[in-house]
């Protein structure tokens, strides 16, 4: 037995069998944990925020992070719903979720072209964001959709393909892809070499200028697709959708093994990580644990992966 | 003789100044500034009330200076936007705190300094002195109660959900309703403290259904926890009336929840006529028309769909041209 144990890699299969222990665990407290109708539901949530954790790891893979992320997803929330207003449910989407992008570019750029360290860069931005929708929509909640465009706008959010809802359809296939990128393409190996060592990457003719335009954009980009999915559940513009999101993401992609250091974790790891966080809050509702509780025990958590993050990085 | 004229010139501008400064009304000679400041300025709530301390402010020729702390939880940054004003030396503030206890230093400052102010519904818990005009968070959570229990014939679990823990008002109501549902034992509260985001009245919902599938009501703090449990109720494929929701205040979204059927009922006041007497308030105290201490409370009425079409909205609702 002390062989077995001893002989797994507990970096690797740590956290999924902790995830896995902590599922027992909270089925045998209330079986209505393991339920079908809970797993899906929180699943969707979880579907959610892997795509905004996912972004963060593209930021924290190159070194770097995105603390803009909170900010463009209310952003995009209002931005969507006033699109809709003018141009119906599809186009209005495309373009809310167009709009997160290009904070994301901007961010990209001045941290790429003018050296702007990330954490000010995107710290800028999570001003910017949130003034600029709090100034158009002066902190009004945007609501009164048609009924065409409302139930369009539903079906991303609260829709089902088959038996499985709409976000996790979405979101698999955006794992996929961001997996791909990461993998197995030539710009997903220089983000690893820019995360691993800056110096080294532009040495070796890296055009890291143009791959940090592109991680930012893709992390504001995810977190765009996230505040779109979130605002299509609801079905209004709430301009302060994100403002609980941004610890998440960091923490979700940190909990699932991404270093904060750069240069290590993957989108494996965003999945893990976003699962355990949505899965342990559920799992703490439906055993009767007290809202504060709750929320201490997921602070202590993120607090803890980082700093197992810093020491395993170190190491 | 040109000195002498130009000393007649000087005089004569000197005297129209000094009657013109002597005769026109006081708001003229220096008009007043008054910092209205708002916990959560998304809710609904305070943006109806937004309009009543405009509206008010533009009637009596007051400026306003519109401050959101930008959630309950940004207690540091209400504090520095309290001490931002000071410095400023407004004329007045009208306050609702993010924290009834952890905004009480900065508001005894504001007393000590002499600055009016009146403390509009979110209690900063001072001992000092001071004017307030508060909503009777008791009777809301009561209102609440007593209709849940009466649809539910005194039987069944019910979610409460209070919004964030920190808030006077949250913990008020939350006591109004706990206190009113005690005396039947057939029902069961079950307590939920969550930030006043759709996002986590939806969260939370989902999970206590799991836990609780006999769950046969949701009272709800704010309009943004409203949608977000009907959202939560809505995906869990329970039909309209199983599980009854019962809000505070009315905004467009509310109003078509209430219409198809998903909302039964909301807890109102009128609280733009509260927003507009708390300006008269700041404005008497600033004149020395009226000194501290004062307990000014406003009162509630539940309506449902029954009176959705009859109540009087004039003190609750702003036209739908403004904020355009």
């Amino acid at each position: 037995m002390m062989k077995i144990i001893h002989r797994i890699d507990w970096s690797r299969f740590g956290l999924p069998m902790a995830f896995v222990a902590m599922l027992v665990l909270f089925t045998l407290i209330n079986p209505a944990f393991f339920s079908a109708r809970n797993m899906i539901q929180t699943t969707r949530q979880g579907a959610i925020l892997f795509m905004i954790v996912s972004g963060q790891t593209f930021a924290l893979l190159a070194r770097g992070i995105d603390l803009s992320q909170g900010s463009v997803m209310s952003l995009v929330s209002v931005a969507t719903i006033s699109s809709i207003y003018a141009f119906g449910a599809y186009a209005g989407s495309v373009l809310g979720i167009l709009f997160g992008a290009l904070c994301g570019l901007i961010n990209g750029v001045v941290i790429g072209y003018l050296g702007i360290p990330p954490i000010l860069t995107t710290l800028g931005m999570l001003f910017i964001a949130l003034g600029a929708e709090l100034v158009y929509t002066g902190g009004v909640t945007l609501t009164n959709l048609t009924d065409l465009d409302q139930g369009r706008l539903f079906w991303f959010g609260g829709g089902m393909i088959g038996p499985i809802p709409v976000p996790i359809v979405f979101a698999v296939i955006i794992g996929l892809i961001l997996y791909f990128i990461l993998k197995h393409t030539p710009f997903g190996r220089r983000v690893y070499l820019i995360g691993t060592n800056p110096d080294a990457a532009y040495m070796a003719g890296v055009k890291t200028k143009q791959v940090i335009i592109v991680v930012y954009t893709l992390s504001a980009l995810m977190s765009a697709l996230g505040a779109f999915f979130l605002t299509a559940r609801l079905s209004m513009g709430f301009p302060h959708l994100g403002e609980a999101w941004l610890v998440l993401a960091i923490g979700g992609a940190v909990l699932g093994g991404t270093s904060v250091l750069g240069g290590k974790g993957g989108i494996w790891e965003a999945v893990l990580g976003s699962m355990v966080i949505v899965f342990l809050d559920n799992g703490l509702i439906v055993s009767g644990a007290s809202s504060f509780a709750r929320e201490a025990i997921i602070g202590a958590i993120i607090i803890i992966a980082c700093l197992a993050s810093v020491i395993r990085s170190r190491s | 003789m040109r000195k002498k004229f130009f000393l007649a010139g000087f005089v004569t501008v000197v005297l129209v100044l000094g009657i013109c400064v002597t005769f026109l009304p006081p708001t003229f000679a220096k008009e007043l500034e008054i910092a209205v400041m708002v916990p959560n300025g998304v809710d609904p709530y305070f943006t109806a009330k937004r309009y009543g301390y405009e509206t008010e402010c533009e009637k009596l020729g007051v400026k306003m200076l519109f401050y959101d702390a930008g959630g309950y939880a940004n207690v540091n940054k209400q504090i520095g936007q309290v001490e931002d004003v000071m410095q400023r030396g407004v004329d007045g503030i009208i306050f609702g705190a993010t924290s009834a206890e952890g905004t009480v230093p900065v508001v005894d400052k504001v007393i000590d300094k002499g600055i009016p102010l009146v403390i509009d519904n979110l209690d900063a818990r001072t001992k000092k002195p001071v004017l307030r005009i508060m909503k009777n968070g008791i009777l809301v959570g009561q209102l609440r109660a007593i209709y849940i229990v009466e649809q539910l014939k005194g039987k069944g679990t019910v979610l409460v959900l209070p919004g964030p823990s920190a808030v006077s008002l949250c913990q008020e109501e939350h006591k109004g309703f706990v206190d009113y549902a005690k005396h039947f034992p057939g029902i069961k509260v079950i307590t939920e403290w969550t930030p006043s985001s759709p996002d986590a009245g939806m969260k939370t919902v989902e999970g206590i259904l799991q836990a609780h599938p006999d769950l046969r009501a949701i009272a709800c703090f704010s309009p943004p926890l409203s949608v977000g449990s009907v959202k939560a109720v809505q995906a869990s494929g329970a039909k309209k009336d199983d599980i009854i929701i019962v809000g505070q205040m009315l905004d467009a979204g509310m109003e078509d929840l209430m219409r198809k059927g998903w909302l039964q009922g909301t807890v109102m006041s009128d609280h733009i006529e509260m927003a507009r007497e708390a300006v008269r308030m700041v404005v008497k105290e600033i004149k020395g028309e009226l000194k501290p201490p004062l307990f000014h409370q406003i009162d509630h009425y539940l309506i449902t769909i029954e009176t959705l079409d009859t109540f009087d909205r004039s003190g609750s609702t702003y036209p739908k041209e403004w904020r355009k």
